[in-house]
């Protein structure tokens, strides 16, 4: 019997026992749909669990990069028919590859750079602020200002300048609807996502709670995010969080779906723009969060929303979660091809999601694959419907 | 004790197969025909290419004499199936197929190393034609996958394994695709293949209509390898309704079965289970047995009022909306849900005419209660009178004696189904020990086809026609075992 450490001290070893076998989870796995030797899917990496436990086999290099080569998507868990937290084990077992100092390299570096730089791109705080640009009146007198409604960006979209439009579309909505809200500025750290994703599990709280502290001294209810997996972060990891329920953490577009039900947004006829939502996986599976885009969508006059196959819950990964785009982009970015193929099959021209992850790998992979479509964040899609401010709402044209 | 007990007894032409030569330039010749891609023999593939969902802890793992296989081969056409089964054969190496590897029975897992041949790669629907109400499709086809693409057309195939959404159609042909959902509405597999073709282990082609098929059906992959099917389909179906009623009785629950399943009309579903079983997917608050029945939802095809009258009489109570509805939501994962709560969920799987079913329950129920045993059930009917009822037992590997007892009663049972004109459904690995007093004539037949099909015994060895134990060794195992349990009882054991 070989001791597995980590698994044993986060109460994951008897979770390669549970696993029947069935092999539900091979099929939906994004990573053995593309590579297809089953050691890379979930059952087949439970089964070498189970042989190193039982001392058959070793835990060595190979088996700890094939760990990494997953996104931590979820849709084995959602699948597994005897009901194991499949991306939990895979988060532990990070951790154990962790503990072994086989850690990919990328992986180590992601943790070096929050840890000494608070960020995923060994960027810094200041940087935190250049998204600002252009739209300083609207945002000057917000950072750290008392308020009910915080702006939380994530990482991706502070310091990626592709994704500053989703920042200002968001920054523009909260304007428009008339909402009193704060951000963190150069003050906002990363919210210990990586951490998880890189097999530091224990000091996630550490890291939420830099941005948690600041949070609630500010006064806020409810946060809204850019990046699901934060909410998922805090929602598991943070141990505030889950001792206090007082603030409620809420997506993109459940934040906008409430705004366009409190008559605070309205909207201009479009010219016919057709749509297709990909719902990203940690929104659908773990937030449940798959109707507001949906209803938002259904509000805008001109835009028609199409679905793709699979869709919601049983949505397919874009490849770029769990550090899978910094462990292995190549294969990353064939998981993002796959995902853009389901669109091709219907009429939309534009794909509309609420993940910084999915932006960048559906770019990536328009680009590669020379599909042309247009790829917007939900709230980049909402802002550009606003009907001019004189007709009924806030927006300066 | 117990591995001496249960030492190799096989005297059929797989022994032939006897040495491997140097597996260096085997490894070549199988990169040869798939590229260097597809063939592994890395210690992680071979593990993983050598399980399926059998519940044996790995002690009952040595019963194979290798028990992983040297090599793990993806094909991706038939050409490519050819050239592996043709260096299979010039160097006597065992060829074990593998689709979804969701058989339960060890059946695609291997006795004797050699060659886990990977088919899922193959899954190209091949043609759909709506005039002809066909679909040609290869074996590595997924259900969700064929089922997708044909609803484009509006149609389906109608039928499926609980365990869509891990098995492939070669596998379940291999199975015999007897009972599903859907079989009992739209006819099994049986009825549903127009042609197979198939790669004889001898390396020949051959393609087979009509009652040919017969023989390729729960053939596990001991013959040949099936590279092509040709199904018939059905105007698709979208909206089916349910009806649940909770028993206070297993016989009260099988009358009302039988007399359901003797209506004109007949289900898409219709399963029954205890409430030990439901405690951990839909728990039952009336009753102690549930009875599960799901219809196409037009008012032609459900027969309301018999389903009142028939329930009513046997005192069924209909439970509510929102559970029918969940018990048909949950169809695919319901019976291996347990398992989630026990290290090892061990089972047998049963194919028994329906108006037998109730005195298995009656009989494992008094196991259940004089033994002790942490028993669960479920059934399934398949066919229009005849059922995949499933024995469980949730019970810990590591407590040896309450484990070898268990599979003891559930040997007990199989002696039981047999008398009663039964048999184990899947066969595989280890449900072999049972062809000759199950299906002795199916036996001879295969064991023909074997000669005839596989004259080297590459393809599969030690199932169906023939096993690595016997049953009287089997039987007197299991005869020690549960007499040293019930001894146990009096010394505290
Ligand atoms: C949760 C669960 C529910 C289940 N429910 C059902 C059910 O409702 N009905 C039912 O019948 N079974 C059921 N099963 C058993 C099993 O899933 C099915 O029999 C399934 O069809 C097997 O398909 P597979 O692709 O997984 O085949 P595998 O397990 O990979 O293979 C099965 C056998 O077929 C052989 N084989 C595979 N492909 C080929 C090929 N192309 N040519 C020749 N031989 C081949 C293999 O060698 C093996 O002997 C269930 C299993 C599970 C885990
Ligand atoms: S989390 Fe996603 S990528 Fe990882 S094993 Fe599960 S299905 Fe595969
Ligand atoms: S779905 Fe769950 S039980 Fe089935 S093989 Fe995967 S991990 Fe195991």
């Amino acid at each position: 019997m070989t001791k597995l450490d980590f698994i044993e001290r986060y109460g994951q070893e008897n979770e390669p026992y549970i696993c029947a076998s069935c092999g539900n989870c091979t099929l939906v796995c994004p990573v053995y749909s593309e590579l297809k030797w089953e050691s890379y899917g979930p059952r087949g990496k439970l089964h070498v669990v189970k042989s190193i436990i039982e001392g058959e086999g070793e835990f060595g290099k190979d088996f700890a990069h094939k760990i990494f080569l997953c996104n931590l998507c979820e849709h084995c868990t959602s699948v597994c028919t005897t009901g194991i937290s499949l991306d939990r084990f895979w988060e532990v077992a990070r951790a154990e590859v962790r503990e072994r100092g086989l850690l990919p390299a990328p992986a180590q570096f992601v943790l070096k750079s929050v840890k000494e730089r608070g960020d995923i791109m060994w960027m810094g705080s200041a940087d935190r602020l250049l998204w600002m640009e252009g739209i300083d009146e609207l945002v000057k007198d917000r950072i750290l200002k008392k308020a009910k409604v915080a702006y939380f960006l994530g990482c991706n979209v502070s310091l990626k300048s592709q994704l500053h439009d989703v920042a200002q579309s968001m920054v523009k909505i909260m304007d428009y609807a008339g909402i009193d809200f704060t951000l963190l500025g150069e003050k906002e750290v990363c919210c210990g996502a990586p951490l998880s994703w890189a097999g530091n599990l224990k000091d996630i709280n550490e890291m939420a709670e830099k941005n948690l502290s600041l949070i609630r001294e500010l006064g806020v209810e409810t946060v809204v995010f850019s990046c699901p997996s934060c909410i998922q972060t805090w929602s598991e990891y943070s141990k505030s969080v889950k001792e206090d329920k007082s603030i409620e953490l809420l997506t993109a577009s459940q934040f906008i779906n409430r705004l366009i039900r409190e008559k605070r947004l309205h909207f201009e006829e479009q010219p016919m723009i057709t749509t297709t939502f990909h719902d990203p996986c940690i929104s659908a599976r773990v937030l449940k969060a798959t109707e507001e885009p949906r209803e938002i969508m259904d509000e805008i006059p001109g835009v028609y929303h199409v679905e793709m196959n699979p869709s919601r819950q049983n949505t397919r990964c874009c490849g770029a979660h769990g550090l899978l785009d910094v462990v292995d982009p190549v294969l990353s970015s064939r998981i993002a091809e796959r995902r853009l193929r389901d669109v091709t099959v219907t009429p939309a021209t534009r794909i509309v999601t609420e993940c910084p992850r999915c932006i960048l790998a559906f770019d990536l992979a328009k680009f590669t694959t020379g599909y042309e479509m247009l790829v917007q964040d939900i709230t980049q899609l909402v802002e550009g419907a606003l009907s001019p401010k004189e007709q009924g709402g806030g927006k300066d044209h | 004790m117990f591995r001496e007990v249960i030492e190799m007894s096989n005297t059929d032409i797989e022994t032939t197969i006897t040495q491997t030569p140097e597996k260096a330039t085997i490894i070549e010749m199988l990169k040869g025909v798939v590229g260097e891609e597809r063939v592994s023999d890395s210690e992680l593939e071979r593990v993983v290419y050598s399980g399926d969902p059998a519940v044996l802890p790995q002690y009952h793992y040595r019963w194979k004499r290798k028990y992983l296989a040297d090599y793990a081969v993806r094909v991706e056409s038939e050409e490519e199936i050819e050239g592996i089964l043709k260096i299979a054969r010039e160097h006597n190496i065992p060829v074990v197929p593998r689709g979804g590897a969701s058989s339960c029975m060890s059946s695609s897992s291997p006795s004797r190393g050699g060659i886990s041949l990977d088919l899922k790669p193959m899954n190209k629907i091949l043609e759909i034609n709506k005039k002809g109400m066909f679909v040609r499709v290869e074996p590595g086809v997924t259900f969700e996958g064929l089922a997708n693409s044909l609803d484009k057309e509006n149609l389906t195939l109608g039928i499926y394994p609980s365990s869509a959404k891990s098995a492939v159609i070669g596998g379940w042909i291999a199975c015999g695709g007897r009972g599903g959902i859907g079989t009992p509405f739209y006819g099994g597999l049986k009825d549903h293949i127009l042609s197979l073709s198939v790669i004889g282990g001898d390396g020949e082609v051959k393609l087979l209509e009509g009652d040919d098929i017969d023989i390729l059906l729960h053939s596990y992959g001991i013959l040949g390898v099936i590279f092509e099917i040709k199904l018939k389909v059905h105007e698709n179906v979208r909206e089916y309704k349910s009806f649940s009623y909770g028993f206070r009785t297993t016989d009260e629950l099988c009358n009302a079965m039988v007399e359901i399943t003797k209506l004109e009309v007949k289900p898409i579903y219709l399963k029954i289970a205890d409430d030990e079983l439901q405690k951990f997917s839909n728990p039952l608050e009336i009753g102690k047995y549930v009875l599960s029945v799901t219809y196409v939802d037009t008012p032609s095809d459900i027969p309301l009022e018999d389903l009142k009258s028939i329930t009513g009489k046997y005192d069924g109570v209909y439970i509510s909306d929102e559970f029918s509805k969940k018990e048909w939501d949950l169809r695919y994962d319901a019976e291996f849900n347990p398992k989630e709560h026990t290290e090892t969920l061990m089972f047998q799987e049963f194919w028994m005419p329906v108006e037998k079913v109730s005195k298995m329950l009656s009989k494992y129920e008094s196991y259940r209660r004089s033994h002790r045993i942490p028993a669960l059930w479920f059934g399934m009917l398949g066919s229009h009178n005849e059922m995949r009822l499933e024995l469980m037992a949730m019970i810990d590997a590591a407590q040896y004696l309450k484990f070898i007892s268990s599979k003891g009663i559930l040997h007990k049972m199989m002696k039981r189904a047999i008398k009663l004109g039964g048999g184990p459904y899947t066969i595989g690995l280890q449900n072999s020990i049972y062809m000759s007093r199950a299906y002795p004539a199916r036996l001879t037949e295969m064991q023909e086809a074997k000669k005839k099909w596989d004259p080297n015994g590459i393809m599969n060895p030690d199932r169906v026609t023939s096993c690595l134990t016997s049953f009287r060794r089997i039987d007197v195992l299991f005869l020690l075992a549960t007499a040293f349990r019930r001894l146990s009882k009096y010394v505290g054991g």
